[in-house]
């Protein structure tokens, strides 16, 4: 067999699809390391993609040229945009798919890709020579001999799942941890914490009174998360809603005493905010019912993932609670709720590539940094792919910014706070997510995915047709006018009169015109509706955009401070203890970077902000500029 | 711990070098110490404890430059942090002169304006709102002052601000958590929570910004002119109010032609009272000129007095005046009926009544009510600052100028608010404010602020 790569991907989960993929098509020959072939791309949690933050993560991965929109185009089936009460900022695209399809596509991009060889095995051990990796070394006794490594885990390494009193060993339900591989870390200077997630109860589909349970109908028109794709025409299913009651809390109390959660027995810290039910009912103890989406994980699968009712309680308190909810009186139990507990590396051991600082050429991507969810992963994924294939081959490194996009947010909140649960993208994560929106994804990124040569020609042109729209509407139609009869006509009764002709990019700044219908009075052009809903959105709102442009220059003022490699932070006596261990750690490249460590207080920023003046003028002694010892 | 120095030392006068009798002189820096010992005769200083004070000589070479007062602070417990000397020394330039000279020929540096203070601030001695206030406190005119900028020291501004600015961070995080969860029933917050707590921020911004007329008072000083048509008795009335006879008094109309001005010190306050030549039109050219200078001082004014002569009927001179005043100067306009111990004139009275201007009658020659003139004064000195607490005065124009914009950016959200328009635009703007609010206490410091604040010291402070 051959055993020399240049980048070995370890795990086949949402991280390594993205990882290993991106990587062959940027030239490197690369080998995906996985258990089972054909589990790579398997969902263990909600088979669904999306949602609130996480539909712009998809939307910014496929605009770079990832894979997970493609994929989910290709197999959802209830697609629903989320948050259409409010504005286009806000909203987000999400869809539930078909979870074995889902893996199976996933599986069929991956062993189509050119350059990409898959292995099924696990890894138990990284081999440094000088601070570089050299090896992965295999459970099955062989090694690869490879430049780089990245590590996608996720949840498997020395991974336990929880079911009440039950503890075993497992990666996911029915399938082996990994081990080996975190100590292999630990002996590398690596420091590892652990987190835990968990899983709801899947009922049978057959088993539940629809009667009972109110109707949630996919949108009308599915909303494809992939710029290359014209339109979803596969068939659309429904989901359902419905709630708990006291009666459900009441019994899922009566299993608190055993619930591995409360007893002790789950070390890892949960996530805040996708908890767990019993957490949900200790935590909101005045609110007498939860929302609970049933949600099918498949036109043909029989399993319907209850969303909503993840839970670590014993099997027998899961069902009698479960039993107690409107229309799951006589629910079937398929498969039990668990929680599982796993190792992750703190990432602020990494740098905005996701290469370890530690060791050079090893990455880390997805649950493994402490993450949670597989839209993180897999932007994570693509990231750290990407970045290895251009350093190998000596390119610049590649890496965005707050105020670029979404994955700019989870790369820089990952290596520079503290986490003590795991992450999960949210709007209130980006404070520039006026700009970062979903449907102007391919605006803000594609360039970026066309320059690796990651975009498919015929993609690419729809993108240069869709930026040719918006600069004639802008240029062309904004500027044209309406007449006076001819707009009081129209909007009577519904818009204020106008008393001259007047301009449509100024008429649409009423919040009750809509750009589309000026288009139909003004122009014979048909253009596309994502163009003019660009347009419309900036125009409507350029007060608004103005002000967040201006509040990212501000942000780049600081941002492009840069702060020289190799400062001895601790010589610099008026920085604070905690700031001078932060910042040895976390090395930070900007000012900005520095000022969004945890730890790092205003006036340890002043203190760095002189010091690095006086560096400037050569006004320190160079004592103070050495490498620390 | 001890500050392991990286800076190099400096040295300057810290008090005025001219027109004391003892002149003070710092040394701030790792050579401090080791300098000194070279220059001065009396105990070995590296061989001593902080916070002391040796009797002894400077010299140079074999030559005795003074006999002098040496006082010794050590790292870290100097006002810079770092090892500090200073030299009591007489009060003479030229040995101030040759001492600093000594210094400098042993690898000392003049310091910069402000870099004691921009050292203490680096060493974490003090924050930037606390490195402004001594900025502030070395410029201070008056005792309030003085407190005011103690004040500041302490950090008590400092901690207004922050409290604010939490209040203004935790309502922006319920704002963007909504939009994470808004397709749950949550209810995490609504429009009108979000406009109360800005109505709330603002009161408080509002005052902060209504106190900084007042507080560049307290570092300042208030300019009073004093003006009228010519001999109602301004100069009279300036001698009243400083209690002394200085300005030349003279019935003839337009005696007093230059602006002249003097200093006292009215409930702790710096007031600068200033008389000017009568603002009439006239022939006389020499009086011209002394016209226009008085309009230019009218618009530095802080008050200004319009003294009219009740004793006499209202001429059609001083009816201008009041009316162009009145139009320009209305929020710091005090009529001022003079010759009060003489009859009144009932219909100059009454018209004066009516005028929606604080009246005050008094008597310039007999001192007669000049205290009821001079509370209205001070009422008016302060009445902006009708306040949060005695305490805390903003007396820095940088904060004044962010308050008003942090001002500008909580009106916005507010406007958005009433308008009921998405929390993800609110939030655009409670950003900015709170962006603002973090650019007061340093937070987000740039380079051109800190340097911006340190270079208004005058040397060596």
């Amino acid at each position: 067999m051959k055993n020399t790569f240049d980048i070995a991907v370890v795990g086949g989960g949402h991280a390594g699809i993205e990882a290993a993929i991106v990587a062959a098509r940027m030239g490197m020959n690369t080998v995906l390391v996985t258990m089972e072939i054909n589990k790579i791309g398997l969902m263990s949690c909600n088979p669904a993609i999306g949602g609130l933050a996480k539909g712009q993560l998809v939307r910014e991965i496929d605009a770079l040229g990832g894979m997970m929109g493609k994929i989910t185009d290709a197999t959802g089936i209830h697609f629903k945009m989320l948050n259409t009460s409010k504005g286009p900022a806000v909203q987000s695209p999400r869809a539930q798919t078909d979870r074995a399809y889902y893996a199976k596509v996933a599986q069929s991009f991956v062993l189509k890709t050119q350059n990409l060889t898959v292995i099924e095995d696990a890894a138990i051990s990284i081999r440094i020579v000088k601070d570089k990796v050299s090896k992965l070394i295999l459970k099955s006794g062989g090694y690869l001999a490879v430049r780089a490594v990245i590590l996608t885990n996720g949840t498997f390494l020395n991974g336990l799942i929880h079911i009440g009193e039950k503890h075993l060993p497992a990666g996911r339900a029915g399938e082996m941890p990994s081990e080996g591989l975190t100590e292999s870390l630990l002996s590398l200077g690596f420091t590892a914490g652990r987190l835990k997630t968990g899983t709801p109860p899947r009922i049978h589909k057959d088993s539940i009174d629809y009667s009972k349970v109110e109707i949630q109908k996919p949108d009308h028109i599915p909303n494809p998360f992939s710029f290359s794709t014209e339109k979803i025409d596969r068939k659309q299913i429904n989901c359902f809603i419905t709630y708990t009651n006291s009666h459900t809390h009441n019994i899922l109390r009566t299993g608190f005493d055993r619930s591995p959660l409360f007893t002790g027995t789950i070390k890892g810290v949960g996530p805040r905010y996708c908890p767990s039910i019993e957490d949900k009912i200790n935590r909101f103890a005045d609110k007498n019912r939860h929302q609970i989406f049933l949600e099918p994980e498949g036109y043909e699968n029989i399993e319907i993932y209850v969303n909503g009712f993840a839970t670590s309680l014993p099997g027998d308190v899961q069902e009698k609670a479960l039993k107690t909810v409107p229309g799951l009186e006589k629910a079937k139990l398929i498969r039990l709720g668990y929680a599982v507990e796993y190792d992750y590396f703190h990432p602020s051991q990494l740098k905005y590539t996701l290469e370890t600082k530690g060791v050079e050429n090893l990455y880390f991507a997805g649950q493994i940094n402490g993450t949670s969810g597989y839209e993180e992963a897999a932007a994570q994924g693509f990231i750290a792919g990407l970045n290895a294939a251009l350093e190998l081959s000596g390119r610049e490194p590649f890496s965005l910014s707050r105020s670029q996009a979404y994955i700019g947010v989870l790369i820089d909140d990952l290596i520079n706070k503290i986490h003590d649960e795991p992450y999960r993208m949210f709007t209130s994560r980006a404070e520039f997510r006026l700009l970062l929106r979903h449907d102007n994804a391919d605006l803000r990124l594609m360039d970026y995915g066309y320059n690796f040569d990651l975009i498919e020609k015929k993609t690419y042109n729809k993108f240069l047709e869709r930026k040719k729209e918006i600069k004639n509407i802008l240029q062309h139609e904004l500027r044209k006018k309406i007449s006076m009869t001819a707009f009081n006509n129209r909007y009577k009764n519904i818009s204020s009169e106008i008393k001259q002709s007047a301009d449509v990019g100024d008429l649409i700044k009423r919040p009750e015109i809509k750009l589309e219908e000026l288009l139909h009075l003004v122009s014979d052009n048909d253009y596309s509706a994502s163009s003019i809903a660009e347009v419309e959105f900036n125009v409507k709102h350029s007060g608004y955009m103005d002000r967040q442009y201006s509040q990212i220059e501000k942000f780049k003022n600081i941002e492009n401070k840069k702060i020289p490699d190799s400062i001895n932070y601790y010589s610099i006596n008026a920085l604070s203890l905690e700031a001078r261990e932060k910042l040895s750690k976390i090395q930070p490249v900007s000012l900005g970077q520095a000022s969004r460590i945890s730890g790092v207080s205003p006036a340890d920023l002043s203190v760095l902000v002189i010091y690095l003046e006086k560096l400037k003028h050569g006004n320190v002694s160079r004592e103070t500029t050495s490498s620390p010892v | 711990m001890r500050l392991n120095n990286t800076y190099d030392t400096i040295i300057a006068p810290i008090t005025p070098t001219i027109g004391g009798s003892v002149s003070l002189i710092r040394i701030s820096g790792n050579q401090a110490i080791p300098v000194t010992n070279k220059l001065f005769i009396g105990s070995d200083l590296s061989e001593q404890n902080g916070n002391r004070l040796f009797h002894g000589q400077i010299k140079s070479d074999t030559k005795i430059i003074d006999d002098v007062v040496v006082l010794l602070y050590k790292s870290p417990n100097s006002y810079t942090g770092e090892d500090i000397i200073e030299i009591s020394c007489h009060g003479n330039p030229y040995i101030v002169e040759q001492i600093l000279q000594l210094y400098i020929l042993s690898g000392c540096r003049m310091a910069n304006p402000g870099e004691f203070t921009k050292r203490a601030f680096l060493n974490g001695k003090m924050d930037l709102l606390q490195a402004e206030a001594v900025a502030d406190l070395i410029a201070a005119k008056s005792q309030k002052g003085v407190q005011n900028s103690l004040m500041h020291i302490e950090g008590k501004i400092s901690g207004l601000i922050h409290s604010l600015k939490d209040e203004l961070v935790n309502t922006t995080s319920l704002i963007t958590i909504d939009l994470d969860f808004s397709e749950e029933d949550l209810n995490i917050i609504n429009h009108d929570k979000i406009a109360e707590t800005i109505n709330k921020s603002q009161n408080i911004i509002d005052s902060l910004i209504r106190t900084y007329q007042y507080g560049r008072i307290l570092n300042k000083g208030a300019e009073v002119i004093i003006c009228g048509k010519p001999n109602v008795g301004k100069s009279s009335l300036m001698n009243a109010l400083i209690k002394r006879d200085r300005v030349i008094v003279s019935s003839i109309p337009g005696t007093t032609r230059d602006t002249i001005h003097e200093d006292i010190i009215m409930d702790n306050i710096s007031v600068r009272f200033i008389d000017t030549a009568g603002i009439r039109i006239t022939s006389d050219e020499v009086e011209a000129e002394g016209v226009n200078r008085s309009e230019a001082a009218l618009d530095k004014a802080d008050i200004i007095l319009l003294v009219i002569d009740i004793s006499e009927k209202l001429s059609y001179e001083d009816q201008n005046l009041i009316d162009k005043l009145k139009k320009s100067f209305l929020s710091n306009l005090i009529i001022v009926g003079n010759k009060n111990d003489k009859k009144i004139d009932v219909n100059t009275n009454n018209d004066l009544e009516k005028i929606d201007l604080p009246f005050i009658k008094v008597s310039a020659k007999t001192g007669k009510q000049i205290n009821l003139l001079e509370e209205e004064l001070i009422n008016k000195l302060k009445c902006n600052h009708d306040i949060l607490s005695e305490d805390i005065i903003i007396t820095n124009q940088r904060q004044f100028e962010i308050l008003s914009k942090i001002n500008e950016a909580l009106s916005r959200t507010l406007e958005g608010v009433q308008n009921k328009i998405g929390f993800e635009f609110i939030a655009v703007d409670m950003k900015t404010a709170i962006d603002y609010l973090s650019e007061i206490t340093g937070e987000i410091s740039t380079d051109d602020i800190l340097n911006n604040i340190f270079s208004k010291f005058c040397i060596g402070k």
